[in-house]
């Protein structure tokens, strides 16, 4: 089951130092029937101006994850953790039984755009914690890239944030013409969201920048570029 | 003066608003004994009691207190466990216990 949802379905906003589409149910945006796909919660596709940002807040039983795009991105919470993200860095918050946190736009002078991803944990109740990783860029050239991962694999801390559920977020940059294939496991399920450019799914369904796809029961996926493309594709259960 | 006590009970994912004292009119009856606390409110419309039910296990609950001096706004955040949450019709009554409390001021904080 391959289900497109164009970047113009989402629920998008403007409220001067904020604006941003969301994919799912979040804030003014209320569907009862979107809510989420497996575990996943919420997929914001933000952009902040300077210096502007979400007050202090909690959160609890949510691993939030937040993918800078361009910009600088300042998380500061009641636990100690401060730290400014840039393009290739990842935020990775569980936030357990409860944590406080900050987000702004660590810059005075350029905005910051983000994608933040909430995911339910599988356990309730968990110890809340932060970590801030980072990926080489030029890595993504090519390749589906894990910066996120309910495993940890050994001689990746630092560069792929452990996550409380058994998902995997990749990252992928593709030229035109080049070709990555990912199997999707019995009873799994694919989030595929396309940050720019123009991908290909099975040689059927075209994703231009923005759009995303919840795939079920599709056991290859053949991912192609149109145009140059950057994606993230998550793995979930 | 006494101190102004504001109660606020959201969805944790939505941010949707089910009950709020400074737009509705309810009572809230807050006591704490060992760790936990145990919440009490009356009055609330019976759609709102009936959706924290349903979201009991995705709730934000605040008591934000504001200073006798008019300093600033002290918020509390409680950590609900969702199998207490319970709507009594009959009295009327919507009852939950936390776990646990976070206090925070958000002046502390860079930016705010």
């Amino acid at each position: 089951m391959f289900t497109i949802y164009p970047a113009a379905s989402r629920f998008s906003f403007d409220k001067g130092w904020l604006r941003g589409s969301h994919s799912f149910s979040f804030a003014e945006y209320q569907d009862e029937n979107n809510t989420a796909f497996g575990p996943m919660r919420v997929c914001n596709d933000d952009v902040i101006t300077p210096g502007r940002g979400f007050g202090a807040h909690p959160h609890s039983d949510m691993e939030i994850v937040s993918i800078v795009l361009y910009g600088e991105l300042r998380h500061e919470d009641n636990r100690g953790h401060v730290a400014v993200t840039r393009f290739g860095g990842i935020q990775r918050m569980s936030a357990g039984h409860g944590i406080i946190h900050t987000e702004h736009n660590a810059s005075q002078t350029e905005d910051v755009s983000l994608l933040q991803l909430w995911f339910s944990p599988h356990t309730r109740g968990l110890k809340p914690s932060y970590e801030a990783t980072a990926f080489h860029p030029e890595r993504l050239q090519g390749q589906l890239l894990p910066v996120v991962a309910g495993k940890r694999v050994p001689g990746t801390e630092g560069e792929i944030a452990a996550i409380n559920q058994d998902l995997t977020i990749y990252l992928s940059k593709l030229q035109p013409g080049e070709q990555v294939e990912f199997t999707q496991a019995e009873g799994r399920r694919v989030f595929l969201f396309v940050i720019e450019g123009s991908l290909r799914v099975n040689g059927e369904h075209i994703l231009q920048g923005r759009d995303s796809a919840r795939i079920e029961q599709e056991p290859k996926l053949a991912l192609a570029a149109e145009e140059s493309a950057f994606y993230m594709l998550i793995d979930l259960p | 003066m006494a101190q102004q006590e504001t109660w606020l009970i959201k969805h944790a994912v939505t941010g949707r608003s089910f009950a709020d004292s400074r737009k509705q009119s309810f009572d809230c009856r807050l006591e704490s004994m060992d760790g936990v606390f145990r919440f009490t409110l009356q009055g609330l419309p019976h759609e709102a009691a009936e959706a924290i039910v349903r979201y009991s296990g995705e709730l934000n609950v605040f008591r934000f207190v504001t200073p006798v001096d008019k300093g600033p706004v002290v918020k509390h955040w409680y950590y609900v466990t969702p199998a207490s949450v319970e709507y009594h019709e009959q009295t009327d009554e919507l009852t939950f216990e936390a776990g646990s409390e976070i206090e925070y001021h958000p002046e502390d904080y860079w930016g705010d």
